[in-house]
């Protein structure tokens, strides 16, 4: 009996740890509590969505009133650079009558759940109002204090390649529907299609028929990998230079009353084109590299032209050449037609102003064939084109389409597009050159050197002998070909096809420097309707059909094989700066490191005011800043310059500039000088380049973050082992909030999947164990941010007392 | 008997004098070991490390385990708590050049004048004639607001006090700092006092 | 001798153990108090009941052991034969000890969290030793040395009864105030509120068995000391085996501290239980008397 009672308490002894032992193992074989899933959002492919909603930023623009700043006009933005770069549309921070403005605002969306909060000041530090684009750099705290460039880290994003978006592709567009009082939105669409623009190609615009508000202008259009690859663009619609849709929210004039004589914030309708961000590709870097366009001996006036704007002689085109000019004129399109473009000239527009294409087929409107209100960049006048390319064919119906100037309705025109191939005549691929001795066209071109006779060439189809035709010749706007002969005017004889060199001029003072165009008609038969009359061009022209047209420039001496080219600029060279126009410290092949300006100067010929041009700069043969203009300065001339200025200094790299005409550059390779090495640095765009690391360290016993810790990332060489307590061992340190967030502040540099980079990390606070973990892995296919959750442990050491 | 039972008579003197020799040795045992465990405290907080700088003549004793960063352009050095909350502890020296005709107050000048650009919230709370071993010194008392600039986090600003200690060396004016939330100042102004005692410049 | 009354007729040559037992009633509180940690530490896990703070569950919790120790221990000492006194007394004396005594000097003197979180590991074990530790078991020892000990000692058990009645007391004040002055989430507090309770059980019953064997047995000049220094070491290798035992990198592990503290108790208690029962033997067998067990 005692034995067995003796066997009983043991077996107490030993069981009842044991049965704790086992429902303690048991314990951790469960699996931990599972987070909840949020069942109404759609899963999202690699699109890290709290990041590109944070790096989405509200931009205000304010003016000071005699009480104080007050908001005049919004929209969206995106952090393209962790130390405060922020792309968005260029009409957003311009300040025009019915935004004006001092100051930009940038507001941070610091919760994703809660509208953003005003944090920052930033200035225009890139900006091109042809492609509607700007970069903006954060500056300063909102009390004024300035932020030193480089100590920033904000979430961003990294530029995509817009060029690889094909049509049905899904994208995501972020950005601030209302004024300020909604968190940042998501909206899902799809790519319908892409838009063409003058001087800016076949994609000039993406576009949706996603329903995208208006003041998410100027935010970010992602693909379903989570690259930026578009800016949504609208320009509020204006009339008489008031916004056509406004919301009054303060009482700017301070009188205690909201009413009309109050400033109202402009609204955009609803977007539906996005500015792809190949265009801004260039800004950001330029941006990045604190490189900023210069001085500009004789840049474009940009007075508001005395006379109404308008547009006018409207027509269509299935394909544009290098140069920008129509190849053709259609005036019906048979089915399956895949390019179409609208061309019109344009006179008295100012660059800023507001234009839009509304396009009905078959009398109902059509988004993705229309261009909603964007700003003008053509300058004052010339002419332009929109259009694009629908590779499944542009649906059959009749089409209608309609410009509108700042609210203004100005012309329409119509094609129909349906039926079999096209038997009508058909005149195509024009282009220009002079007349060698023989009579022959030499040359095929849309700038050629001053001379006597101008020939062109061009390519028929279906004619016949014996349709009476006409060739209009202008100069600078101005009729300069003869009158036609109307008792024996020319009459066509060349066959059905073939090529027509018959279109010629000829002046026996030659032809100066200027804008030409050649327009060359066919008289419609009576009783046909294959084409359609222009009584719109000149009255006279009421029974004749424009059949090809093409601007072209003379501009330059006589040059190269049989004087066939135009040498319009030369003598060109670099300098460090220029004084009253002259170059100043000229420089060979190479600069200084270091070096704040680069000046390009050089000689011109022949180069009538309002030609127009372009130019750009490329670093390391890479596009940075680049813009269209009309040449503004005398017809001849020595040591015209352009310049470009480094903020504080220009990096090493290679700079070169270019200069086009009629779509043909007009430098070489060797218009370029070296700065310092001649190469980007390698950590040049070095924030682009790393991840960032935040997250949260919490009390395991309370759940509840821990603020004050220090969380500290080693450099990758560094084990935890190694750790010295030494600041040059450390890559970043952050202490947390009082939710026991933290973020470092510098950027952790990636390593490749061969070669992961590998983090130490130490977390410590007083009363809490240590925390150290070695093996944080960091690649090129690691998403940004790393988002850490850390768990201290307290001491039992601390008796209840809070810390 | 027919159950174990052994009383044990306490009033016996030899068993009343083994109670009172073991009752005597654990109190003096538990003091001892109590007063070795606070050395044992005070040597772990209090432990230190040498810090020389040759190029620019400071040496110190430092404290041991803090975060130690050297060769800014602001400082000579900088030692800080890793562990403190809710500001990390910290010390630091550093140097500017003054002209022959300067003296301790002219530099405390300066740093007056410059201290609201370098910390929001400077507010000097005493200026104070003192010695640091022969030399004459100048001692500030200040304090400014110290906040996380990242507006993703919810810091609270934390009101920091601190130490500006100058000598001058030469054409150099040597500036030890002292730093801490103001709730934590005086505990841990130890830390800098024994620095104070160990620095050669 | 004394003569006694059987309360019961005997089987042949059996008599009846005249004081309460004591390792049954401790193994079921101590048992109880897990099974009541495990169900928390089940249905947090299982989302059941929400792992927040919960200062009436939490309160509870912190006082079942207290609850347990009233219903197994001083309910069924009255109905001993021999019941022992004072049980209620030292569980009180010690907490009021522990929160007027040994808390303000952690707290203000020792301040443990300043310097031993980050020491190294056999830092860790000297400084809980000779701070945190003697303190505590010597309060523990204090409380039943000058009130009860050793007239009311009349077997080694003894000293593990009024041990663990003082060292109960001593953990439901720190188990009480992690409950009132941290907003502890519901799991933690059970892991902690054990934990207390068995690591204070356990080499508080060291104490009680130096206490004991000094009162019923031989012991030296040094004896009483030397069960301090034991327990204080013992106290230090727990606290610096449970900081390796609940870090994991940047997590958190509390089983493993559980698996200790669970493991370090039962090791105490099952060696002391082997110890006494031994001295018991020999101390029988010495005096040529038959145990009554």
């Amino acid at each position: 009996m005692r034995n067995l009672a003796n066997m009983q308490r043991r077996l107490w002894f030993i069981s009842v740890p044991l049965l704790i032992t086992l429902g303690v193992g048991f314990l951790n074989l469960l699996p931990p509590p599972s987070q909840a899933q949020d069942e109404d959002t759609p899963p999202l492919v690699r699109l890290n969505e709290d990041n590109i909603k944070k790096a989405t930023v509200f931009i205000m623009q304010t003016v000071d009133t005699n009480t104080g700043p007050v908001i005049t006009c919004v929209g969206t933005g995106t952090l393209v650079s962790a130390d405060g770069l922020v792309l968005t549309n260029a009409h957003i921070v311009e300040a025009t009558e019915s935004c004006p403005a001092n100051r930009t605002v940038i507001a941070l969306t610091l919760r994703t759940d809660e509208p953003p909060v005003a944090t920052y000041i930033a200035e225009t530090v890139e900006f091109n109002r042809g492609y509607d684009l700007a970069v903006l750099r954060i500056t300063s705290y909102l009390d004024g204090r300035s932020i030193e460039r480089g100590t920033l880290q904000l979430p961003f994003v990294e530029l995509g390649d817009s060029n690889t978006v094909t049509i049905d592709d899904t994208i995501a567009v972020f950005g601030y529907p209302e004024i300020g009082n909604d968190p940042v939105t998501v909206i899902r669409g799809t790519i319908g299609g892409f838009t063409a623009e003058a001087g800016l190609g076949e994609r000039a615009w993406l576009r949706t028929s996603a329903e995208i508000p208006g003041l998410m202008s100027g935010g970010g259009v992602y693909s379903r990998n989570g690259e930026l690859i578009g800016v949504p663009t609208i320009a509020p619609a204006r009339a008489a230079g008031e916004a056509l849709e406004c919301r009054q929210v303060y009482d700017t004039n301070g009188d205690t009353q909201l009413d009309n004589l109050d400033l109202c914030i402009p609204l955009g309708g609803t977007i539906s084109a996005i500015r792809p961000s190949s265009l801004a590709r260039g800004l950001v870097r330029a941006a990045a590299l604190g490189i900023q366009p210069g001085p500009e001996k004789a840049p474009v006036d940009l007075a508001p032209p005395a006379e109404t704007a308008i547009f006018r002689r409207l027509f269509v085109s299935t394909g544009v050449n290098e140069a920008g000019m129509p190849t053709s004129i259609v005036t019906s399109l048979p089915t399956g037609t895949n390019s179409l473009y609208l061309f019109f000239d344009y006179q008295n527009m100012q660059d800023g102003q507001v234009y839009e294409l509304r396009t009905t087929v078959g009398g109902r409107p059509n988004v993705l064939y229309s261009l909603p209100p964007v700003t003008w960049s053509g300058g004052e006048r010339g002419m332009w084109y929109i259009g694009g390319t629908v590779p499944t064919g542009w649906e059959n119906g009749v089409y209608e389409f309609t410009l509108f100037i700042e609210g203004r309705q100005v012309d329409s025109h119509r094609i129909t597009i349906g039926g079999g191939p096209r038997t009508d005549p058909q005149f195509s691929d024009l282009v220009f050159g002079i007349q060698d001795p023989l009579g022959n066209l030499i040359g095929a071109n849309y700038v050629i050197p001053e001379g006597n006779i101008i020939r062109a060439r061009f390519n028929y189809q279906n004619m016949r002998d014996g349709l009476v035709w006409q060739q209009r010749w202008y100069q600078n706007g101005n009729l300069i070909s003869p009158p036609l002969n109307t008792a024996e005017p020319p009459v066509w004889s060349g066959g059905p096809s073939g090529l027509s060199s018959d279109p010629s001029i000829t002046s026996d003072i030659g032809f100066t420097s200027g804008l030409y165009r050649l327009e060359i008609y066919i008289q419609l038969p009576s009783g046909e309707d294959w084409c359609l009359v222009r009584p719109d061009i000149h009255p006279s022209l009421s029974d004749w059909c424009l059949m090809v047209t093409s601007d072209f420039v003379v501009a330059g001496g006589a040059g190269g094989a049989n004087n066939a080219q135009a040498l319009i600029f030369s003598d060109f060279r670099f300098a460090r700066d220029e004084q009253g126009g002259l170059p100043i410290s000229i420089v060979g092949e190479s600069m200084p490191a270091g070096s704040t300006a680069i000046y390009v100067f050089f000689n011109w010929r022949q180069v009538r005011p309002g030609t127009p041009f372009s130019w750009r700069w490329l670093v390391d043969d890479e596009v940075l800043i680049e813009n269209r203009t009309q040449w503004a300065t005398g017809v001849n001339g020595e040591n015209y310059y352009f310049s470009l200025l480094g903020v504080p200094n220009l990096p090493d790299a290679t700079y070169r500039f270019e200069l086009y005409m009629g779509g043909i550059r007009l430098t070489d390779e060797t218009v370029q000088v070296e700065v310092g090495l001649g190469q980007l640095p390698v950590e040049a765009f070095a924030s682009a380049k790393g991840v960032q690391m935040t997250g949260q360290v919490f009390d395991a016993a309370t759940n509840q973050g821990i603020p004050g810790a220090l969380f500290v990332v080693l450099l990758a060489e560094f084990s935890v082992e190694d750790f010295e307590w030494q600041a040059v061992q450390v890559l970043g340190r952050a202490t947390t909030d009082e939710q026991g967030f933290f973020q470092i502040p510098a950027l952790l540099p990636r390593g490749t999947l061969e070669e992961p980079a590998l983090y130490s990390v130490l977390i410590r606070a007083e009363g809490y164990l240590p925390a150290n973990s070695d093996g944080i892995t960091v690649t090129t296919e690691t998403e940004s941010p790393v988002n850490l959750e850390v768990r201290l442990n307290r001491d039992l050491s601390s008796y209840g007392e809070i810390q | 008997m027919s159950y174990f039972e052994n009383p044990k008579d306490f009033s016996e003197p030899q068993v009343a004098r083994r109670v009172n020799i073991n009752s005597g040795l654990a109190i003096v045992v538990t003091l001892a070991l109590m007063g070795l465990g606070m050395i044992f405290r005070s040597s772990i907080l209090n432990s230190t490390v040498p810090f020389e700088d040759e190029e620019n003549g400071i040496r110190g004793q430092i404290p041991l385990n803090w975060l130690l960063d050297v060769n800014q352009q602001d400082y000579v050095f900088r030692v800080e708590n890793p562990n403190a909350r809710p500001f990390k502890t910290l010390i630091q020296a550093s140097l500017l050049t003054v002209g022959p005709d300067a003296n301790p107050r002219s530099v405390v000048d300066l740093l007056v004048v410059q201290g609201p650009n370098r910390l929001p919230g400077y507010h000097v709370q005493s200026i104070s004639e003192t010695r640091l071993g022969e030399d004459d010194a100048v001692e500030i008392q200040y304090s400014f607001i110290q906040s996380d600039p990242n507006p993703f986090l919810q810091s609270v600003p934390v009101v920091v006090q601190g130490v500006d200690l100058v000598v001058l060396r030469g054409n150099q004016a040597v500036i030890l700092t002292y730093r801490d939330a103001v709730e934590n100042f005086d505990d841990n102004r130890p830390y800098f006092d024994r620095f104070l005692q160990t620095v050669e410049y | 001798m004394r003569d006694f009354q059987l309360l019961a007729p005997s089987e042949e040559g059996e008599e009846p153990f005249p004081y309460r037992r004591v390792w049954r009633p401790l193994t079921i509180e101590l048992g109880l108090l897990a099974a009541a940690v495990l169900f928390i530490l089940f249905t947090t896990r299982l989302g059941i009941l929400t792992d927040t703070y919960s200062r009436t569950l939490s309160s509870g919790l912190a006082l079942l052991p207290v609850a347990a120790y009233w219903f197994f221990s001083i309910r069924r000492e009255r109905l001993a034969l021999e019941p022992r006194q004072g049980l209620t007394a030292i569980v009180f004396l010690s907490m009021v000890m522990a929160n007027g005594i040994a808390v303000p000097i952690m707290n203000e003197v020792f301040t443990p969290e300043r310097w031993l979180p980050g020491a190294g590991f056999f830092n860790r074990i000297l400084g809980y030793a000779f701070t945190v530790g003697i303190l505590s078991e010597f309060i523990k020892y204090a409380v039943v040395r000058y009130t009860l000990w050793p007239h009311r000692f009349r077997i080694r058990l003894d000293g593990i009864a009024y041990s663990t009645a003082a060292a109960l007391g001593f953990a439901t004040v720190l188990n009480l105030r992690l409950v009132f002055y941290d907003e502890l989430t519901l799991s933690s507090a059970a892991i902690n509120i054990l934990t207390n309770v068995y690591i204070h059980i356990a080499i508080g019953a060291v104490i009680g068995y130096f206490l004991g064997e000094f009162a019923v047995g031989n012991a030296s000049a040094v004896w009483l000391p030397t069960g301090l220094v034991v327990a204080a070491i013992l106290s230090g290798v727990h606290f610096a085996f449970r900081g390796i035992a609940i870090s994991s990198g940047l997590g958190s592990r509390t089983i493993g501290g559980l698996f200790l503290v669970i493991g370090v108790s039962a090791a105490i208690l099952g060696i002391l239980s082997f110890i006494i029962e031994s001295a018991d033997a020999r101390m029988a067998d010495k005096l040529g008397v038959r145990r009554i067990r």
